[in-house]
């Protein structure tokens, strides 16, 4: 923990939090269309749901929250100037990513080989669209944790360039939090 | 192993898991749900996932470090989303 008083710095870049807000609100009024959705085909719902492993679910949940921790030492260490580690835990993280892209292929390849698709149900319509949406957003934050680990290597004391990668930590940490919420509504919600 | 222990980052992930690992035992098709309790255990679920979400924009994002109207403004947004979820998902509508 760095022991500097703050007495209240915005991380990052101001311009990344617009964006984070925008994306989150986005999602959210997803969310709340896949719920009123529900509302109307509950049975249809909990059928289609029965379907998806939980387990699969789960451990991709896992893999984001650790890539969350390794991204958030990294931008740490980064601060620190260690710029042997930093890369390094970005690259940790970006594993854990890889992890996710490939569960996630996984468990889309199992859903057709069943002849599962997006026309098989309102659920599953919501299931691919909201998960290819994240998966996009994970594509696009794998490149950003790629740029962060080569960006990490030369130390800077520049401010800018520090806001640029923590903006980026923070745009991977929103990847992070945009899935803890459709695990729980498309797997966890009964 | 002990500094590890000590490292803010790393009690929060801790968190984080068991959170998931709860709400995974208690929701879903193979959950508690089946008891007849579904709607309290979804609406534990939802917020134990908002909880998690502000857990990593106060942490990992550091907000809790950010000027006061940000962390309002994050408080605010979750708990107004957390309502109109939870709301949709009880009365239906």
């Amino acid at each position: 923990m760095q022991s500097k008083p703050h007495h209240g710095r915005v991380p990052g870049e101001a311009g990344i939090w617009i964006l984070i807000f925008g994306e989150m609100s986005f999602f959210s009024s997803l969310f709340a269309a896949f719920l009123y959705y529900r509302g109307r085909d509950v049975t249809g719902f909990g059928a289609s749901q029965a379907q998806l492993s939980k387990a699969v679910g789960l451990v991709n949940t896992l893999l984001l929250l650790t890539s969350s921790l390794f991204v958030a030492s990294a931008v740490r260490a980064t601060v620190r100037m260690r710029t042997i580690a930093a890369p390094r835990l970005y690259l940790a993280g970006l594993a854990c990513a890889a992890g996710f892209i490939l569960l996630k292929a996984f468990e889309y390849y199992a859903l057709f080989a069943r002849g599962i698709t997006v026309d098989s149900s309102t659920y599953f319509g919501f299931y691919f669209g909201l998960t290819a949406l994240h998966l996009g957003h994970v594509l696009i934050g794998s490149g950003v944790l790629l740029a962060l680990a080569i960006a990490s290597r030369t130390p800077s004391t520049e401010t800018k360039r520090f806001a640029l990668i923590e903006s980026g930590g923070c745009f991977w940490h929103m990847v992070d939090g945009l899935w803890i919420i459709i695990f729980a509504l498309l797997y966890l919600v009964e | 192993m002990r500094g590890l222990l000590r490292d803010r980052l790393v009690i929060v992930w801790l968190l984080l898991v068991a959170a998931t690992l709860l709400s995974t035992g208690i929701g879903g098709a193979s959950g508690l749900a089946r008891s007849g309790r579904g709607a309290v255990v979804t609406a534990v679920v939802l917020a134990i996932a908002f909880g998690k979400v502000a857990a990593v924009i106060f942490n990992y994002m550091d907000i809790r470090r950010a000027p006061r109207a940000l962390k309002i403004l994050w408080g605010a947004w979750l708990a107004v989303v957390l309502t109109v979820l939870t709301g949709i998902y009880i009365t239906g509508l």
